[in-house]
């Protein structure tokens, strides 16, 4: 994702939604999208997807990574379904 | 069944194709979880889903999903014929122990549905099938709780599973799953995901994290859902009645531990 530009393309869309509401609306962001993946893809998949994306956002905006990453292990572990909690 | 119409909107067609064909929507979502586990980078799982679905919807003859299995294994290429051959030889045998191990299984090779540990699990009266010697403890218990109100002697802490009526032990289930999940995020080792984001870090130079720094948001995750588990928990769950009761396996895993011991 890294080579691709995938996930740095990802974290500018990311970046402009949250566009001046400062780092927390980016993590709300951040959690929110972790959260809806993690319901249809299993919680590793999900991990490994978004964290080019944390990096990167957090990269753009200037803002310290390790919260971000944070957000990320909490946001994939919210649960909806039982069932969708993968092991 | 709106469980089919989302999966349908999510374009996982195969799953709402076997909720179209009437297998419990239960059943379907374990057997995906299962079949998309993490050890699918080892080996892929989601091949198994289909044999896991027919085996544990009772409604095709055992022999046919054994002889089932042996042809896909063959027409995927994993075994060659012989050896596809020859995976029924020692299994026959032991699908044959199994179906007499389990008391009151069909003659026509079905699995019952339903048999004594299900119903057991579903907290109903003693299933026929059930030994003696386990009607009369049953029966033993159930006079003492109606003498003193409390649960039967076996039970000597209060999670065990005896302990709780069925409807009550249903219920334990899903705060068991909730627990669980929020306790992952207590240490670095509580889940795969957790070592991942540390390893991350480290990579992106910004440091790994402590063993106990998830903690941070751990700690507040384990009490929130302790709090809504017990002001909450008893009213969250839909009281809702399966339309059937899931085949009981118990006399497949007593058969393979026996052979096992020999």
């Amino acid at each position: 994702m890294t080579q691709s530009a995938a996930a740095a393309d990802l974290a500018h869309d990311l970046v402009g939604l949250v566009d001046g509401a400062g780092p927390y609306a980016l993590l709300a962001a951040l959690f929110a999208l972790t959260a809806v993946l993690g319901q249809l893809i299993s919680n590793m998949a999900t991990a490994l997807i978004v964290i080019p994306i944390a990096l990167s956002a957090a990269a753009e905006m200037d803002v310290p990574a390790r919260p971000l990453l944070m957000a990320v292990t909490v946001s994939v572990a919210v649960l909806l379904v039982p069932v969708f909690w993968s092991l | 069944m709106w469980l089919g119409d989302i999966l349908e909107d999510l374009d996982l067609g195969d799953l709402w194709l076997l909720l179209r064909l009437g297998v419990e929507p239960q059943t379907v979502l374990a057997s995906y979880r299962v079949g998309d586990s993490p050890t699918n980078v080892l080996t892929p799982l989601m091949p198994y889903v289909a044999l896991m679905v027919v085996f544990a919807s009772g409604r095709v003859p055992a022999a046919i999903t054994a002889i089932g299995v042996a042809l896909a294994l063959w027409a995927t290429g994993v075994l060659g014929l012989g050896r596809a051959r020859r995976v029924r030889r020692p299994d026959r045998d032991l699908h044959r122990r199994a179906v007499r191990g389990q008391r009151g299984a069909r003659r026509d090779g079905r699995h019952r549905v339903g048999g004594p540990a299900a119903h057991r699990l579903g907290g109903g009266e003693p299933h026929p099938a059930d030994p003696p010697d386990h009607d009369a403890r049953r029966a033993a218990d159930r006079a003492r709780q109606r003498q003193t109100g409390r649960g039967p002697r076996s039970c000597r802490s209060w999670s065990s599973w005896r302990c709780a009526s069925g409807a009550r032990r249903r219920r334990l289930l899903l705060p068991l799953a909730f627990g669980a999940h929020a306790g992952s995020l207590l240490a670095l080792t509580g889940t795969p995901v957790n070592v991942i984001v540390s390893d991350a870090a480290a990579d992106a130079g910004v440091g790994r994290f402590g063993f106990f720094e998830f903690a941070l948001v751990g700690v507040p995750l384990v009490v929130g859902t302790i709090a809504i588990v017990a002001l909450l928990g008893g009213r969250l769950p839909p009281a809702r009645t399966p339309r059937t009761i899931p085949p009981d396996f118990s006399g497949y895993a007593r058969t393979v531990a026996r052979r096992r011991r020999r």
